[in-house]
């Protein structure tokens, strides 16, 4: 017979911390990660939720903060681009379909007025639409460093060597900023 | 950080890589001085540095722009109230979770606790673990997602029983989607097409393990699949399932009305199968569970409803010994041998209807096969002891591998062995043209 409770250590012994405690720290960098990624806040703390979700239910084997903070990184940004993929397959299909279906403009901010407002998600809407362009590695990379990452916790996040994650880095960035200006004309930043 | 190799600062220019690490203080203080160093009297590289200080303002500062503000991110105790709502919502039998109302601190340890709670539900995902092991490698891939919902309340756990290989065959006689609508979303990772061991690592939510020792004949080469994860929601139709009920002669069985608009939720993470052989591949591929491959294709499957001794003769892999249904994903010689490392998936009742009402009522249809029939009353929601389907040409035998219970299958006359057992949350089963039990238990044994 299998018993739950011999095989199913969710967390190591030594494991002491509350799970309060680790949502709370990492909550709103985790809600930034996946706002960035989607522009909706309702998604977003969807997104968040499912992740901590996850990590209440299967936390990784390490309990250290960069193991935690990488992990959940992770699998937010796996959960964010699967989200925007639904998305863009559902867009696709209406289309298809002969609706005028397009992506959701991220929402309102109550610090702007409306012009302006219109204009920052107008561009919004375009930064990610660039950032869609590159592969989903690439786009990994710059997400986890614009959020503040550092180059291990990159590494742990993504499964790379430490040592190649300037490299790979320094062509996720290039690619975004080429891809930007063949879009942008260069004169506009 | 090891980037800065002596090469690159002395006499040559520093390289792209190199200057975003020095420009994210990634560098150790030796490299850095020395990078600075370089930069001094390097036109060309403080040049670079310069263009690549003034595209990173502009490349960070656009990610930045997409938000949110600080003031945009919600407040941390409301969320964790609505993730502890969410929680419960969720696990309806998740008593031990601490209500938001109570402000109690939820504990990994409490974590530990609840999970001990929900031992009733814990048959269920053990059960759906070893039907996703059976779809993987004994059903086709088209439709595998179907089946693998079915396969539910089929056979498969780790309590060995005895079984009509007929009945088994026949599964549960009923297709659920007769009473209801099934939908399944997948992964990401079927666009995923060579990964590497590293790759493999970052696509799992659980540490990957490999084997410290093979058993005599197999060959060292390997070649990982991935298991794409996915999610399948079941809506019971009560309107539907009566139409059904009625047209089949089967008018007297009674619905209960909670099982109308009822949902039920089965979530697979990604997971990893390993083959061994003298030679393998470079291509690695992946398996969507919704039943299309990426990669290149060279399984060979099982027929429909076939059981893995009546696929095991007839594969056609390469090795000496008799092949599995899966054989030659991509290696060749030696004898076939697989690893297959699978998260448990979570089986959850989500809606009003428990998980034990979906059984009950499975239960009272008269064309339930004998043999999910069986399996079902010997599914024990509150021990969580699920039943493993033995044909009768298999011995099974309990056995101890990393502290905890599993199950040994021999069969003798056509070689073949496999071992399963659960930890972690992982479902891990190895399989081989071997019948002999101690090779397999050191390979599992070795499993590190």
């Amino acid at each position: 017979m299998v018993s739950d409770t011999k095989s199913t250590p969710l967390v190591e012994a030594t494991d002491e911390e509350t799970f309060e405690t680790v949502f709370r720290r990492y909550y709103p960098l985790v809600y930034q990660l996946a706002y960035r990624c989607t522009g909706q806040r309702e998604e977003a703390d969807d997104i968040a939720q499912e992740a901590f979700l996850r990590l209440y239910r299967t936390p990784p084997h390490s309990t250290s903060d960069q193991a935690r903070r990488a992990w959940l990184c992770r699998v937010t940004t796996n959960l964010a681009l699967n989200a925007l993929r639904g998305r863009q397959r559902r867009i696709s299909h209406e289309e298809q379909s002969g609706g005028s279906a397009q992506a959701p403009a991220p929402e309102d901010t109550a610090r702007l007025n409306p012009e302006q407002q219109a204009i920052d998600n107008e561009q919004a809407a375009f930064i990610r639409s660039v950032l869609a362009e590159l592969p989903e590695r690439q786009q990994t990379y710059i997400l986890l460093r614009s959020i503040g990452l550092s180059y291990a916790e990159i590494a742990q996040a993504t499964g790379v060597a430490l040592a190649s994650v300037g490299s790979l880095l320094a062509r996720a960035e290039r690619e975004f900023r080429r891809k930007y200006h063949e879009r942008v004309p260069a004169t506009k930043i | 950080m090891n980037e800065f190799q002596p090469q690159k600062y002395s006499n040559t220019c520093l390289d792209r890589g190199l200057l975003v690490s020095l420009r994210d203080g990634e560098l150790t203080a030796e490299e850095t001085r020395q990078a600075r160093a370089h930069l001094a009297e390097c036109p060309d590289c403080s040049a670079d540095e310069r263009s690549l200080q003034a595209d990173s303002h502009e490349i960070y500062d656009l990610l930045t722009s997409l938000g949110p503000a600080e003031a945009e991110i919600p407040d941390g105790s409301a969320a964790l109230a609505a993730f502890q709502s969410r929680l419960a919502a969720r696990e309806p039998s998740g008593a031990a979770v601490t209500s938001p109302a109570a402000g109690t601190l939820l504990r990994f340890g409490s974590a530990r606790k609840f999970n001990r709670k929900r031992v009733a539900h814990r048959g269920w995902w053990i059960a759906a673990a070893a039907a996703v092991l059976a779809a993987l490698i004994l059903l086709p891939p088209t439709n595998a997602v179907a089946n693998q919902f079915l396969s539910l309340f089929q056979p498969h756990s780790f309590q060995p029983v005895s079984v009509n290989l007929t009945s088994f065959r026949t599964g549960l006689g009923e297709d659920l989607q007769y009473f209801g609508e099934l939908n399944v979303t997948t992964g990401n990772l079927a666009s995923i097409t060579h990964p590497t061991q590293a790759q493999i690592q970052h696509d799992l939510s659980f540490n990957l393990i490999l084997p410290g020792h093979l058993p005599p004949g197999v060959g060292p080469a390997r070649q990982f699949t991935l298991v794409d994860s996915s999610e399948g929601t079941f809506t019971f139709n009560a309107e539907q399932a009566r139409a059904y009920l009625d047209e089949n002669g089967q008018g007297s069985v009674s619905i209960p009305p909670q099982l109308a608009g009822a949902t039920f939720t089965i979530t697979l993470a990604a997971g990893v199968i390993i083959n061994f052989g003298k030679q393998c591949s470079a291509q690695t591929q992946t398996v969507n569970p919704s039943g299309s491959n990426s990669g290149r294709a060279t399984a060979s499957q099982a027929a429909p409803g076939s059981s893995p001794a009546a696929s095991s003769g007839n594969g056609t892999g390469t090795g000496n010994g008799p092949t599995l249904g899966i054989a030659a994903l991509g290696c060749s010689g030696g004898k076939p041998f697989y690893i297959a490392e699978i998260p448990s998936p979570v089986i959850r009742a989500t809606g009003k209807a428990s998980l034990e009402d979906l059984r009950t009522f499975l239960l009272s249809l008269p064309r339930l096969s004998s043999g999910a029939r069986l399996l079902l009353q010997d599914l024990d929601l509150t021990s969580g002891v699920v039943p493993l389907p033995i044909p009768p040409q298999i011995q099974a035998q309990q056995v101890t591998t990393h502290g905890v219970q599993g199950v040994m299958m021999l069969d003798s006359s056509l070689t073949l062995g496999a071992v399963i057992w659960q930890t972690g949350g992982v479902v891990y089963a190895l399989a081989g043209a071997t019948s002999d039990g101690a090779q397999l238990m050191d390979s599992a044994n070795s499993l590190h």
